[in-house]
């Protein structure tokens, strides 16, 4: 029972880190490649607390809550930096900042 | 409960607490007059250096010493508080005459400096992923704001989208490939998983192998090890020179520091599988960093593939595993970070209004008009290339034969031949310094005296590492001893 | 497995009944006085009517991010309260060294007028 749960738990954890991994490569609006990077540490998420759920052992859990506190962070700073770019650019397409050349 | 050792925390907390009263302090001083920062920073900086060498010294003030499984303060980690304060507090000393220059010298850039130094420290000390997590998170997210401390400059902000979005990406991976040696383990204690992964079941075996490679991925990004490479260029371009000179020194240092912790501390057993990984990578970094920086005419562009191409000497030491292999990049990371603190220091305490030297136009001629600041860029550039009386050459002697000893001879080669190449377009610089005729006015600025303090104190220990290179030998192999 | 649920189904029972109570007993009771005020469609304080792709100011963005943080960090006080006296002095250390390092970030969002409106 619960071994198929952590199975069932964790091909979902892959579906959603590798739908937010390609969301970062195909996606050209900065906000929404920053969502797929937030999906994918939700998936990483999922795995701790699947693992810990079936370990019995609450490291995983520990960890989800430092992962949400630091995903805010991420996420004020880097909107921060949006908007300062957007201050120099009235765009938010990735392709666009070609200042210094990828 | 127990009681807790807090001691390997105290470096980390000075500077924590330093970083929050410059922040404080540039917040209450009154519009018109200046915030003491700088001065803070320094005193706040040598501090925390005293302490950590205190600390170094002797058993009774907390060498060996750890909190509660998750933090350490063994050799290896004193090692690296001890690089990574020095460069943070060289980087101080450069900062103030180069952003009077370009705008914006205030009391926040140096508290996120010190953020970022808190992350660097934790990263190397922590043994257990929760910790080495938030301590690589602290580092990167102070990091990406540090990235768009000029305001009014749209490169630098461009550069802080580019490693923001690179760098979140990269700890998702990171966090991925910890999360399934978590799976395997049940704990996020290093040494359980040490533990775990040597019981494995063969089911279990590439549970391990996949989380291996998603660290590696991790690491490779932070390391600026090819193909995650593909930020480096453009934010090491982009970025406030004095934050590159900390990124390129410090940033490496730390995560080279957290890698060889994870991989050599803690998946020995996992050996025949992430070697020929990490040995393939070695090879494509230095030779994709190398013909990288043939291509640039931009200084700072060309010294960012120059260091994509360092990550792959250090990861070519790396495939020893041995505490030799440890031992000499702890030995090349102080060499590195020394150098390329001197070099981005002296091209950021030339800037003027706005402008630094980046062209070989700019420093055509400097050999003639400034000859303290080219003779030492000639010292770092030597070093960097690798040519013997420099820590750069002994560094690398010491990171070819880690490889040669584990059977990786052909990389070991292609580690040779690529600094051959990488002669081409360093001494380009110097021939430029010294054979050509300067153009136009000399409008660069004077270093100003903690400028030049900083860029000797790189000249020494280059210099030193290259003549007398045993006492840090030394250390460093005690350090890596600490570690296996 | 059944017998668990009961409790649920009990408070859905209760919490329906309640409302269509409260809704019909409202109905019987209540001397209906229509005003136009009244009988707008109410949103806490904006106008309800318009489009809703318009552009905010840039201040909500400041205010929400200052609240999310200290919101999060917040959260790291309820499992630190439950273990509170097993951690003891050490635990008490700790978090006095988490609050200051939060409320200096407090102070100086404070005083470089991040909160100004």
């Amino acid at each position: 029972m619960s071994g198929s749960l952590v199975q069932h738990a964790l091909l979902l954890s892959v579906a959603l880190f590798t739908l937010g991994a390609l969301g970062v490569f195909m996606r050209r609006n900065v906000i929404t490649i920053f969502m797929c990077i937030e999906l994918m540490l939700n998936a990483v998420n999922l795995a701790f607390v699947a693992f810990s759920r079936s370990l019995g052992t609450f490291d995983g859990q520990v960890l989800v809550f430092f992962v949400m506190t630091v995903a805010a962070a991420e996420a004020a700073v880097g909107l921060a930096i949006v908007i300062a770019l957007h201050r120099h650019r009235d765009t938010l397409d990735i392709d666009s900042f070609n200042l210094l050349k990828w | 409960m127990p009681a807790v050792d807090l001691r390997p925390l105290l470096p980390a907390l000075i500077v924590a607490v330093t970083a929050l009263v410059v922040l404080l302090a540039q917040a209450f001083t009154p519009k018109g007059s200046r915030s003491p920062s700088m001065g803070l920073t320094v005193t706040g900086l040598a501090g925390a250096l005293l302490l950590s060498l205190t600390m170094a010294s002797d058993g009774r003030y907390g060498r060996g010493a750890n909190t509660g499984g998750s933090v350490v303060a063994d050799d290896f980690t004193l090692f690296f508080h001890v690089l990574l304060i020095g460069l943070a507090l060289m980087a101080a000393l450069l900062s103030p005459a180069y952003y009077r220059e370009n705008g914006g010298d205030r009391g926040e850039y140096y508290s996120l400096m010190m953020f970022s130094l808190v992350g660097m420290l934790g990263l190397v000390s922590a043994t257990e992923m929760i910790s080495m997590f938030v301590a690589l998170e602290i580092m990167s997210v102070a990091l990406y704001a540090l990235c768009g401390t000029r305001r009014d400059q749209v490169e630098s902000q461009e550069a802080a989208l580019k490693y923001f979005v690179t760098g979140a990406f990269a700890s998702a991976f990171l966090l991925f490939g910890m999360a399934l040696l978590y799976g395997l383990s049940g704990s996020t204690s290093l040494a359980r998983v040490a533990r775990g992964v040597a019981t494995a079941t063969p089911e279990q075996i590439p549970l391990a192998v996949l989380g291996c490679g998603l660290l590696i991925v991790g690491f490779g990004f932070k390391v600026a090890s090819v193909p995650f490479h593909m930020w480096t260029p453009d934010v090491y371009e982009g970025a406030p020179t004095t934050v590159t000179a900390l990124m390129a020194a410090g940033v490496k240092a730390a995560s080279f520091g957290a890698f060889l912790r994870v991989f050599l501390g803690s998946l020995p057993t996992l050996r025949e599988e992430w070697v020929p990984a990490l040995a393939a990578l070695a090879a494509i970094t230095m030779v994709i960093g190398n013909l990288g920086a043939l291509a640039q005419s931009n200084l700072k562009r060309m010294l960012a593939f120059s260091s994509v191409a360092h990550a792959g000497y250090l990861m070519t030491g790396m495939v020893g595993t041995t505490e030799a292999s440890a031992q000499a990049i702890l030995f090349y990371l102080v060499a590195y970070g020394a150098v390329n603190m001197g070099t981005f220091g002296l091209i950021a305490s030339l800037s003027k209004g706005g402008r630094e030297p980046l062209s070989l136009q700019d420093v055509a001629g400097l050999g003639a008009r400034r000859p303290a600041i080219a003779a030492s860029l000639t010292v770092f550039l030597i070093s960097l290339t690798g040519i013997p009386i420099s820590g750069g050459f002994v560094g690398k002697f010491y990171l070819f034969g880690a490889a040669v000893n584990a059977g990786y001879t052909g990389l070991a080669i292609i580690g040779v031949l690529m600094s051959v190449v990488s002669a081409y377009y360093y001494l380009r610089v110097v021939v430029a310094m010294y054979m050509r005729e300067p153009e136009g006015e000399d409008v660069w600025s004077t270093p100003e005296a903690p400028g030049r303090l900083a860029a000797l104190i790189a000249v020494a220990v280059t210099l030193g590492l290259g003549i007398w290179p045993a006492p840090v030998l030394d250390l460093a192999r005690a350090a890596a001893l600490s570690l296996l | 497995m059944l017998p668990v649920y009961v409790p649920i189904l009990i408070l859905a029972v209760v919490a329906i009944g309640f409302a269509a109570f409260t809704i019909v007993a409202s109905h019987l009771l209540g001397q209906p006085r229509p005003t136009d005020a009244k009988s707008a469609v109410y949103e806490c304080g904006m106008p309800a009517i318009g489009t809703a792709r318009e552009r905010f100011p840039i201040k909500f963005y400041l205010v929400c991010m200052i609240f999310i943080l200290l919101d999060v960090d917040a959260a790291f006080l309820y499992p630190w309260a439950l273990i509170y006296p097993q951690l003891g002095w050490f635990g008490f250390v700790e978090m006095l060294v988490f609050m200051t390092l939060l409320g200096g970030g407090f102070a100086y969002a404070w005083k470089v007028g991040a909160l100004d409106w």
